[in-house]
């Protein structure tokens, strides 16, 4: 009875544990990758809206790999959405359009993403409360970067708003508008037409280059930095999309730790900056470099390479330099060189410069052309690259190198001539190299996900000398011009076409009558036929090709085109007439001959 | 081409006289949306082309003179890829791209003798005019037409029973009267002279389904 009453207790007090702890305990965090988990922005949203509606307790957000993807996203209440890297997840409108809109949302972030043309970049609405992170908008320069509409606890903070026509338009005082950068933008934060609102809650934004409506306060280029002649933010390569701060000397961008001081940079933990790349959110992965310049030095155990610098502050400062990973792949093998980021090129040296001779490939099927033999052969391991050599007498007569491939057509050659054919593998060491930055703080570094960014695209270096094998056996064959099955006869007159112009022609009407009524309905006929489509064409081609020669041709044709018209226009009548008044007239004219031969009368 | 025309014409006219007749209740026109394969009557085809039929896709509108007769104009659109011969070698090589456009004016009776009948039988036939284009890579085109004649025949199946709603609905939006399913067999041919091998029929059997609406 003990015992049955303890477990009574017991459970009971595990049921009322349960029941009374925060729900919040059993939490759990889920992040939607796009495009791993769904492949556009708007599938993961949905989806962890749907989610989230199940589960409460549990917190969802999307997460946007580097790609260029498709506006007219609609955000979702407490589905916060980010990019991974500001520069390299763009969101493109095509021109027209809203590219995102929160209608009625709370608890919503939209941060590192890159905003390209649209007629709106960002829409907020219907009381949202939505926080604007961290974003470069390129929307267009008759575009609005952001409206906002009836939702006054929306922030915006540390985005760069560039070469926009208007970059916020509100219509009442949103949260606060915060560390923006505003370059060449018609209207920086224009209120909303009717509304008759004041301007508050604007402040450590910089302006660039004219101060074009409220600046609010400690504002760039008056408060923060009173002696600034040109508050320039000096973005590294705007066009490429590269936004990051440069350090120029001997003034560094009026933007570096000149943010409110109440926000810290996440990237290096001192007062924010100013623009998409500072506060606690910016992403830390610097600006990829592009690919490498590369090439084998005169030793031919090294490769010289050499690559455009990454002049963010972050990477370049040369009182703190960031660096650069220079990484070379050699048969799967994968090397990393670190070079501190006041150089920027280097020498790899020590490199292998033999590889193993491929084995010999085999010719498996040569298959005729007009003028032309496609070769195939099986592949050979270990092989960079084919030539194949061909010729009448001899296989060495010519060597074309076509590359990584297993099969190739040889043109220009003679049809019904015997070719001598043979294909060799060889193999190049080929260095693949690309290079990343790396900025200068650290301390993990992880490209393409934080503080260093994604590799170059990998530049491709042979080094030493190729190792060729012996030549495939020889297979021997010849072009011929093809037949197709059936051997269709093109209804027209090739030379005659060429020469009249068009196919409709009368004259060519007249010459196709008299075929089909006197040429294919006889052997002979049939077999003068196929002997001009097989040759008429190339007359065909060359009279196309010499248009000084259409009227010539058309005066040559006309007994042939007359004869034709004859033949095919006339009643039986008429020729049986014409034939016998031919014949008479013959007649008449040989016996004249005679006479005038044998000496009587004229 | 002419006279082409001119029977195209004779036989449609008949349409005119009709044409200011009030809504009627039996349908005038049919339109017919079909596709299948198509056997070519032709030797060795599979040889070139790999397999011995290839896809057809067409429609047809006609007027129906009587309720079981009507007269009308039907295309085909037929088209395979294979290879070509290799005369010396003897063997099939390259690449050929072999296309038809069989047009027919037909004419036509299906056994119509209610409109609430299930199953309908068909037959008819009629004049082609077959449109050709063949390339071979690298070397060119021909193209050409010839003259031939087509028969056919076939069941179409009353779909309205289905969903009386949407059938009534679609009468009554659209003026349609009936949709039959329909199952044909169609043999062509028509003649022409190769330029190497003597005349061969570019027709051949046709096994088709599709949809027939009748307005």
């Amino acid at each position: 009875m003990r015992a049955k009453c303890l477990a009574l207790f017991i459970a009971s007090m595990v049921l009322l544990f349960f029941t009374l702890i925060p729900q919040t305990l059993f939490a759990a965090s889920f992040i939607l990758n796009v495009p791993n988990d769904f492949s556009t922005i708007q599938a993961a949203i949905d989806n962890a809206s749907l989610q989230l509606t199940q589960n409460p307790g549990n917190s969802y957000s999307v997460l946007v790999e580097p790609g260029t993807y498709a506006g007219g996203i609609m955000l979702k209440s407490s589905i916060p959405v980010s990019g991974r890297e500001t520069a390299r997840t763009i969101i493109s409108n095509g021109g027209t359009g809203t590219a995102v809109t929160a209608n009625g949302v709370t608890g919503v972030s939209f941060r590192n993403f890159t905003i390209m043309n649209a007629s709106i970049g960002v829409l907020i609405s219907g009381n949202s409360s939505v926080s604007i992170s961290n974003n470069v908008f390129q929307t267009g320069s008759s575009s609005i970067a952001v409206e906002i509409q009836n939702s006054t606890s929306s922030l915006i903070v540390n985005n760069t708003f560039y070469q926009n026509k208007t970059a916020i338009m509100r219509d009442s005082d949103s949260g606060s508008i915060t560390n923006n950068i505003f370059y060449n933008t018609a209207n920086t934060v224009q209120i909303n037409q009717g509304a008759g609102i004041t301007q508050n809650s604007i402040s450590y934004n910089l302006f660039f280059p004219a101060l074009n409506g409220p600046t609010g306060t400690n504002f760039i280029p008056n408060s923060l930095v009173p002696a600034l002649v040109n508050p320039d933010p000096l973005f590294v390569k705007p066009a490429k999309g590269d936004f990051h701060l440069q350090l120029r000397t001997p003034t560094p961008s009026p933007c570096v730790d000149q943010g409110d001081p109440a926000i810290i940079d996440g990237i290096d933990g001192t007062r924010s900056d100013i623009g998409a790349y500072g506060g606690p959110n910016a992403d830390s992965i610097p600006f990829p470099v592009p690919e490498p310049v590369s090439a084998p030095t005169s030793t031919s155990t090294s490769i010289s390479v050499s690559w455009d610098p990454n002049n963010s502050y972050l990477v370049t400062d040369p009182s703190n330099p960031g660096s650069y990973n220079v990484r070379y792949i050699f048969s799967s093998a994968t090397t990393t060189v670190n070079i501190p980021s006041t150089a920027t090129s280097t020498i790899i040296s020590g490199l292998t410069a033999t590889v193993p001779v491929p084995p010999v490939p085999t010719i498996t099927l040569t298959s005729p052309h007009d003028r032309a033999l496609d070769v195939f052969w099986t592949s050979s391991s270990g092989a960079t690259g084919y030539k194949i050599h061909y010729g009448i007498a001899s296989v060495s007569e010519n060597t074309i190198d076509v590359k990584f491939t297993t099969n190739y057509t040889l043109f220009g050659l003679t049809n019904e001539q015997w070719y001598q054919i043979a294909v060799s593998a060889y193999a190049v060491p080929t260095y693949l190299i690309s290079v990343s930055a790396l900025d200068n703080v650290g301390p993990a570094y992880d490209p393409g996900i934080e503080h260093e960014s994604a590799y170059s695209p990998q530049a491709a270096v042979e080094v030493g000398n190729p190792a060729e094998s012996a030549n495939s056996a020889v297979v021997t064959d010849f072009p011929e011009r093809l037949v197709a099955n059936p051997d269709l006869p093109n209804k027209g007159c090739f030379i005659a076409t060429a020469a009249y112009g068009y196919y409709s022609a009368p004259q060519v009407q007249a010459l196709r009558a008299f075929r089909d009524r006197y040429l294919l309905t006889n052997e002979a006929g049939r077999a003068f036929v196929r002997w001009y489509y097989r040759y008429g064409p190339i007359g065909a081609e060359f009279i196309n090709a010499h248009a000084w020669l259409k009227p010539v041709v058309r005066t040559a044709l006309m007994p042939a085109v007359g004869g034709a018209l004859f033949m095919t226009r006339t009643s039986l009548l008429t020729k049986a007439t014409v034939l016998i008044l031919a014949g008479i007239l013959a007649g008449y004219l040989m016996q004249r001959r005679k006479r005038v031969h044998s000496g009587g009368e004229r | 081409m002419k006279k082409f025309i001119l029977i195209l014409v004779l036989l449609i006219s008949p349409a005119a006289l009709f044409a200011e007749e009030p809504i009627a209740e039996r349908p005038h026109w049919s339109l017919e949306i079909k596709g299948g394969d198509f056997i070519p009557d032709i030797d060795n085809w599979s040889q070139y082309y790999g397999r011995k039929y290839t896809r057809e896709y067409g429609g047809s509108l006609a007027y129906k003179l009587l309720r079981p007769l009507e007269v009308g104009i039907e295309g085909n659109y037929i088209e395979d890829k294979g290879k070509g011969l290799a005369p010396l070698h003897n063997m099939p090589a390259g690449k050929v791209t072999y296309k038809l456009y069989p047009v027919n004016v037909f004419v036509l009776v299906r056994g119509v003798f209610s409109e609430n009948q299930w199953l309908v039988p068909y037959v008819g036939g009629g004049w082609t005019r077959m449109f050709y284009r063949q390339e071979v890579e690298d070397q060119g085109v021909a193209r050409g037409a010839t003259n031939g004649y087509h028969a056919r025949a076939g069941l179409q199946f009353l779909l309205d029973g289905l969903d009386p709603d949407a059938a009534n609905s679609f009468y009554l939006d659209d003026g349609v009267h009936h949709t039959y399913l329909f199952l044909e067999a169609e043999y062509t041919r028509a003649m022409v002279d190769t330029v190497s091998a003597g005349s061969v029929n570019l027709g051949g059997t046709s096994w088709l389904g599709g949809l027939l609406f009748e307005f």
